[in-house]
């Protein structure tokens, strides 16, 4: 089932946070794209450290954003010897994303993708600004 | 081929000729490696080693697991439930990151590196707790019946300290990592776009990010992890760890008892001798105290039991020379015990996965009271084989 985000009318700035929780090596880049065609995505936020988080900042404003499909994408690198704790680290693995500056004002989602390919995790979160 | 069987077999012979030793003086004294502080306290006190510990990240997570271990046992009792977590997850997580993990000050943007600093006391945050619901005789009397056994531990690094050289060489290999790692990222934009335009209503959906994922670039950030790793598993000037657990023994269905409990601790001094970190001068300390309240005694009569071990070693961890002085020393009940040891222990590595121990010296318990013990080990894996006990 897909995330929406509902923009409206609003066409002042929509701003993005991203909390990603984990004892691995993390970074972070958001991403636009319009679905229906072939261009690329359009990067609007990274993070600035290895904990992957992305602070409270304007990604654009609701006029370009309506209609695209926001991804933040966090690559989590896991660390040490051993697989087991390794595993155990990636179920661990949480994110947070709160979206605001439109209609829905500030709202956050819990469940990102996780996509383990040891020792790195793909942590995606996918929504639709509408 | 000729050379290689008979290697393996002469190898065979040596290998069974010194486990034969170890186990006739094992039997009789305690081993060095038998204190160290257990990482899961509750599993160890109980001699468990449970082949499925559930790791709860919430409290939510947590409850489930019981509630689904009662269940399946039919009783108010979990049936054989173990679970290892730390409670930070549950209190904290905004608080955990891969700097409060490592205990580096969490740099902000735009601060110099050299400005990172470690937490000496950032284990305290990670304290782990074990808890074991089990069915098991640990009252060994001529009743062959299993207790209901409720036990819980607590395991925490009280201080760690690496040196500044250490703090800042890991600070600069996360920087590099999380620079390197979003180039990846923006390197994989294709593959992104790819899973954005995914149909998320498709029965396929996960399969289908897990194949594009599959198909990742990870190349820039790839030598950042290894050095972050190589760096991690460096030895600490100084470590101070400790483990406390308890167990209560339902002895019927309405007395309940504590069976055993036990405190252990351990102290590292270790200086580098190198830069690269192979070589040390290391000086450890353990010390454990176990109370069991049936414990069974020279006599074979059960009862309780305060025992005190307390032992060390100190020697030089070279490239592929191994050098050490162990001792050990047992007290039952405040009397010195006939477990004692102090011996000097010799590991050559030879390749990777053979090495050519020797240990020689003074054991307290039995009639000869010289140790003289020699012995290959070999393994299939790249990990240092323990010295022969």
């Amino acid at each position: 089932m897909s995330n929406t985000y509902n923009i409206g009318t609003s066409n002042g700035q929509v701003s993005l946070s991203v909390d990603i929780t984990t004892v691995g090596l993390a970074a972070s880049r958001a991403s636009v794209l319009i679905v229906s065609d072939d261009s690329p995505g359009v990067p609007v936020a990274h993070s600035v450290d290895a904990t992957g988080d992305i602070a409270n900042q304007a990604i654009g404003k609701g006029t370009f954003l309506k209609g695209k499909r926001l991804t933040a994408f966090t690559l989590v690198n896991l660390t040490g010897t051993d697989p087991e704790s390794r595993a155990t680290e990636a179920v661990a693995i949480r994110g947070s994303y709160t979206l605001s500056g439109g209609d829905d004002g500030a709202k956050t989602f819990n469940s990102p993708l996780k996509s383990y390919q040891d020792p790195s995790v793909y942590v995606i979160f996918i929504i639709d600004l509408v | 081929m000729k050379k290689f069987v008979f290697t393996l077999a002469l190898a065979a012979v040596c290998f069974n000729a010194t486990a034969q030793s170890s186990s006739e003086t094992s039997s009789k004294s305690s081993t060095l490696k038998s204190l160290s502080v257990p990482v899961s306290p509750a599993f160890s006190l109980t001699d468990i080693t449970p082949t499925l510990v559930q790791n709860p990240t919430t409290p939510k997570s947590f409850a489930l697991g019981i509630v689904q271990s009662v269940a399946n046992g039919g009783s108010y009792f979990p049936d054989n439930f173990s679970a290892q977590f730390a409670p930070v997850w549950w209190v904290d997580p905004e608080g955990i990151s891969i700097y409060s993990y490592l205990g580096l000050t969490r740099p902000e943007s735009g601060k110099v590196l050299d400005d990172t600093r470690q937490n000496i006391f950032s284990g305290l945050k990670f304290t782990s707790l074990s808890v074991g619901f089990i069915n098991k005789d640990l009252i060994h009397d001529n009743i062959e019946k299993s207790q209901k056994i409720f036990s819980i531990g607590a395991h925490t690094t009280l201080l760690r300290a690496y040196h500044k050289e250490h703090t800042k060489a890991l600070n600069n290999a996360i920087n590099s990592w999380h620079e390197h790692a979003l180039e990846d990222i923006s390197s994989n934009q294709d593959l992104i776009d790819a899973i954005s335009r995914l149909n998320a209503s498709d029965k396929n959906y996960q399969d289908q990010i897990n194949a594009l994922t599959e198909k990742m670039r990870i190349k820039l950030s790839a030598p950042d992890l290894k050095t972050i790793n190589d760096l991690i598993i460096q030895k600490p000037v100084f470590a101070w760890d400790v483990s406390v657990a308890t167990a209560g023994y339902g002895i019927s269905s309405d007395a309940i008892k504590i069976g055993r409990s036990g405190v252990w601790t351990g102290l590292s001094l270790n200086l580098k001798l190198d830069k690269k970190a192979t070589n040390y001068f290391s000086i450890n300390a353990l010390g454990r105290y176990l109370y069991d309240r049936y414990q069974v005694n020279d006599e074979n009569v059960i009862g309780k039991a305060h025992n005190l071990d307390a032992g060390g070693n100190l020697g030089f961890e070279l490239n592929r020379l191994n050098i050490a002085v162990e001792s050990l020393y047992r007290f039952t009940n405040g009397v010195s015990d006939s477990k004692n040891r102090t011996v000097g222990i010799i590991s050559v590595k030879v390749s990777d996965n053979i090495f050519i121990n020797g240990t020689f010296g003074k054991d307290f318990s039995g009639p000869n009271k010289l140790i003289s013990l020699f012995g290959i080990n070999w393994g299939f894996g790249k990990e240092k084989v323990a010295l022969p006990e």
